[in-house]
């Protein structure tokens, strides 16, 4: 994805919360609905102005990589920075991260229902497994040693709420 | 692909799961328990908390429970769910727990009913509950600084009656006690005044000692440690009668308007208790109510007691609801413009 | 005088002495885990001091929160989780420090910094309380506007690289922290008529979800691992030298701290922010600032101990809280049947003392335990990254749950993880967006406490001298970040 087109998005993103706050915002009284609707009009105004900014970048980086092509020079040097703050160095496991992503979603949704007990060591042993982190019976240890633990630290030593679900 | 299958499964078991307890929820609503309340309670009785640990709920609670512990050989505990002045947890308390008197709740007055007459996004009501107990009423006074040129409630008066709406009166926040305390006392005298919401009875007392406001209407338990110490000066309270606490301070009522007033806190169950579960809880509070250790724990914080029990509190909670009802019908339209 | 010592007397009992021990171990772990904050400890605490004498329970509860304002930040440095607000600006340098493979280290100077903030704290609690307590009354809303506007101004210093990104940051967060009931009118604001948002977005949620959700995503999205291991034999404290050269920077944050803390409603979570943003204003490396540099991290850690003191002391001798943990504080002391108020000084002198002793040797117990808590705690970097990143997840989805009793609020927590990670991707700095929520609403409410009481006069605000001052220190901080101050400045230099 271009940076342009990722601004694109954040910005659209922005906008579109913007408006739905400011239409939500007409119903206040006067008084309620001074402050935000001042503070999305600077927001509109901050999201449009982000774009511009990553359009102005993304064309002082193309000279810049037109340059270096032109006088065939390696003056990575003076580029470094810039790049550095566009794109991360190491290659992002998209894939990695969207399949945690929803291992965290679906242990969250379905902790009320499911509980504690039952989701906690199934969510960590999936993940080290998934992510390769452990052999398996590291995997299966860790699992159920933490739930166990924080377990009893949550609950026992501190009598902290916590999600048991409705089998307990 | 280890992960596909599990989350596969999951996707069957789940509406499946969901569905058999659904069946099981619908079950319990009648049945032959009328023996199993005899022996009432057999287990421990869960107290949910609509505000923080440490606030004025838990207060309540922490003064009453070892009490109640004793008197019905169980153990009370407690579960917070603070959020919404109290409407997350009154909300669960009528919707979603059993009424079979083992989950109570500690219920703030006017709260309970100002929360959802003011804001129509809450689905409880009054009828949802039955009412068990009111323990105790801390009744609304009105303080001003300590310097203050009004010596006495009339001076207060007079001075509004010569410059209407010229005193800037603080108050614990829009849809709260004090604020219900200040409406009812603008309707009964016909004076007007400039109502400084506050986030809490702290602020609005503070507001009034650093000079930032004229007065506040405020509740005796909080400030009597600062009317005693000075740093305040109390001119009326909103009591039937005169507080020990206070003999000096005269009530709002002797001065000749009628406004009684004040934030109570007591106990309450989801609606439909069996009648011996509801007579025993009864029975725990007219015991407790007679204890001479508790009572002074109370007088020891400054909290006035006020036991009503089963049918007076629950004609309690509706008249001040009709009241509350009434008074904010005349007054929405500033606020909701 | 007299009370002063038998203050002293009652708190050098052993009994007195094991429970603060035993708060401040417990104060510290509580701390240091996501989403239970030092609010919580206390409250969560609280009933296991019933059963003992009122004196020692409090004397218990004052360690913990010294404690839990300490070991808030130790995860924050070490994997860049903040377990409380105040957290969140120690771990700007603090993980960086950790990611150079200098752990122990930051850890050291966040426990020296705190201990010292802590001591300041304590003494200024001990010696000019009476004093001090009046300051909190002459606070009102034009004061508070006046400081959450110079609080806003932090998040232009924030805004290293883009400065646009920085402010849209900061806005939103400005904007989230408005959602809930508006104290003013009553209205629910974009609650979308749902009830779980009147109270508004809890910040302690929206931060974890904001560091600890990307974190842990950050963790497996690449092979390599993120944190140098620090070496075993890693120095943890400062050595002398580096010690005095951080004086000045402690010293101001500890006052900024106690200050902090006098004023009803702002707490360690504004102090930490207030200091680091002066810290850098008065240093002359103002650009290592967020790469891992010692005074960033020393100021915040002194300023949100050196709260702790100056919480307490309107807590003590007015009766008013000088932040939601003393406030917890008080309604504890009520139901140990002691009514807090100016009469606790003279009426229940004992218990006052005990407490203002206990405050001050709990620092002590604070730096022997938190040694060897931090010694434990460095293990952490030899956690490989993918074993870490679910049990952070795990940690924050139940410190989450714990805060509310609600897994609404861990829902939104997900929601601000997603938003967190996605902003790290676009590279807008989450920071000025934590500054954002803390003081939105205390921004809103001020401001119009302000102008009801004038009557809609916006002179108000330069009727109190002190607001003033706090509103010209503000002007001055957004000039400096423009291009015109540094012109002035070499003009005048010439």
């Amino acid at each position: 994805m271009t940076v342009v087109l990722k601004h694109s998005i954040a910005s659209a993103l922005v906008l579109a919360m913007c408006g739905i706050f400011f239409i939500e915002s007409l119903s206040y009284p006067v008084t309620a609905a001074r402050l935000p609707q001042i503070l999305i009009v600077i927001l509109a105004l901050l999201a449009v102005l982000m774009l511009v900014e990553s359009v102005v970048r993304q064309r002082k980086q193309n000279k810049l990589d037109e340059k270096t092509e032109d006088s065939g020079l390696v003056s990575k040097v003076q580029s470094t920075k810039e790049i550095n703050e566009i794109e991360k160095k190491e290659p992002i496991k998209i894939k990695r991260v969207l399949i945690f992503g929803t291992m965290i979603a679906l242990y969250i949704f379905l902790l009320e229902t499911l509980g504690y007990f039952i989701l906690t060591p199934l969510f960590t042993f999936g993940a080290l497994m998934y992510l390769k982190a452990t052999n398996i019976m590291m995997a299966i240890i860790l699992a159920v040693g933490f739930t166990v633990v924080i377990y009893f630290l949550f609950s026992m030593l501190l009598n902290v709420p916590i999600p048991l679900g409705i089998f307990f | 692909m280890k992960i596909n299958a599990k989350k596969l499964s999951l996707t069957v078991f789940l509406p499946s799961l969901v569905l058999g307890l659904a069946a099981c929820g619908g079950n319990n609503e009648s049945g032959g328990e009328a023996k199993a309340d005899e022996n009432y309670p057999t287990k421990p009785i869960s107290v949910i908390q609509g505000f923080d640990p440490g606030g004025g709920s838990d207060q309540l609670a922490q003064l009453t429970q070892p009490y109640l512990n004793e008197i019905l050989d169980t153990t009370f505990t407690n579960e917070y769910v603070p959020g919404a002045a109290g409407a997350i947890a009154w909300t669960r308390l009528a919707q979603k727990t059993e009424n079979d008197g083992y989950t109570l709740s500690i219920t703030n007055s006017p709260m309970l009913m100002t929360n959802y007459i003011i804001n129509e996004e809450f689905t409880y009501n009054l009828d949802d509950f039955d009412p068990i107990a009111n323990v105790v009423t801390d009744p609304g006074i009105i303080v001003v600084a300590s310097d203050s040129e009004l010596e006495t409630y009339e001076d207060f008066v007079k001075y509004l009656e010569e410059n209407p709406g010229g005193l800037n009166v603080a108050n614990s926040g829009v849809g709260g006690d004090d604020f219900f305390t200040q409406l009812k006392w603008m309707r009964e005298t016909g004076l007007d005044m400039e109502l400084i919401p506050y986030s809490g009875d702290g602020p609005s007392w503070q507001a009034v000692a650093g000079g930032e406001v004229e007065a506040s209407f405020n509740n005796l338990g909080v400030v009597y440690s600062q009317v005693q110490a000075g740093n305040l000066k109390a001119l009326a309270v909103f009591s039937e009668e005169r507080m020990e606490l206070l003999p000096d301070v005269p009530t709002v009522k002797e001065l000749g308007h009628d406004v009684i007033s004040g934030s109570a806190r007591g106990y309450s169950a989801p609606k439909g208790l069996s009648e011996e579960v509801k007579q025993k809880l009864y029975d725990a509070f007219e015991q407790l109510k007679e204890d001479p250790e508790f009572v002074e724990g109370l007088e020891k914080v400054a909290l006035p007691m006020d036991v009503k029990i089963g049918d007076e509190y629950a004609q309690f909670l509706k008249e001040d609801e009709e009241l509350s009802r009434e008074i904010w019908e005349d007054v929405k339209d500033e606020y909701e413009e | 005088m007299e009370d002063l010592l038998v203050g002293l007397g009652n708190v050098l009992s052993f009994s007195n002495l094991f429970f603060i021990a035993v708060g401040m171990t417990l104060g510290i772990f509580i701390g240091s885990m996501p989403g239970l904050s030092a609010t919580m400890a206390i409250a969560i605490l609280l009933p296991l001091t019933y059963g003992m004498d009122p004196a020692t329970g409090i004397s218990m509860l004052a360690a913990l929160y010294m404690g839990a304002m300490y070991g808030g930040s130790i995860l924050a440095i070490l994997i860049n989780t903040p377990g409380t607000p105040a957290a969140a600006a120690s771990g700007l340098d603090g993980y960086k420090m950790t990611e150079k493979g200098q752990a122990g280290k930051a850890l050291g100077i966040s426990l020296v910094s705190s201990v010292v903030g802590g001591l300041i704290g304590a003494i200024v609690l001990l010696t000019i309380a009476p004093l001090l307590g009046e300051v909190a009354l002459k606070i009102g809303a034009v004061e508070l506007f006046a400081i959450a506007v110079l609080g806003i101004t932090i998040i232009s210093s924030l805004s290293a690289g883009s400065v646009v990104k920085g402010l849209l940051s900061g806005t939103l967060g400005l904007l989230i922290s408005l959602i809930g009931m508006d104290l003013i009118t009553g209205t629910p604001r974009f609650t979308f008529g749902n009830i779980y948002l009147f109270d508004g977005i809890s910040f302690v949620v929206a931060l974890i979800g904001l560091f600890s959700v990307p974190q842990a995503l950050r963790l497996i999205e690449t092979d390599k691992e993120a944190v140098e291991v620090s070496k075993i034999k890693d120095k943890i404290l400062p050595s002398w030298k580096e010690f005095v050269s951080l004086r000045m920077t402690l010293l101001r944050s500890s006052v900024i701290g106690v200050f902090t803390g006098l004023i009803p409603g702002t707490g360690g979570d504004t102090a930490s922010w207030f200091s680091y943003n002066e810290a850098k204003r008065f240093s002359k490396e103002k650009e290592k600032f967020g790469t891992g540099h010692a005074e960033g991290l020393a100021a915040p850690e002194s300023a949100n101990n050196a709260v702790v003191g100056g919480a307490l002391v309107p807590t003590i001798t007015l009766g008013i809280p000088g932040s939601s943990t003393t406030a917890v504080l008080l309604g504890g002391l009520m139901i140990h049947g002691i009514m807090p108020g100016p009469t606790l000084m003279t009426e229940h002198a004992g218990v006052a003392y005990t407490l203002l002793w206990a405050v001050f040797f709990s620092c002590f117990f604070l730096f022997a335990l938190g040694l060897l808590y931090t010694k434990v705690a460095v293990g952490v970097t030899k956690v490989p990254s993918k074993v870490l990143a679910p049990i952070i997840i795990l940690l924050c989805v139940i410190g989450t749950f714990a805060v509310h009793n609600s897994m609404v609020d861990v829902m939104i927590m997900l929601g601000f993880g997603i938003l967190g990670y996605l902003m790290d991707k676009l590279n807008i700095p989450v920071s000025p967006m934590v500054v954002g929520l803390i003081l939105g609403a205390m921004l809103d409410t001020s401001l119009h406490t302000s102008l009801k009481i004038s009557g809609g006069d916006w002179m108000v605000f330069l009727s109190s001298p002190v607001a003033v001052i706090l509103l010209i220190v503000a002007l001055i901080t957004v000039l400096q970040s423009t291009p015109f101050f540094g012109k002035l400045k070499s003009l005048v230099a010439k």
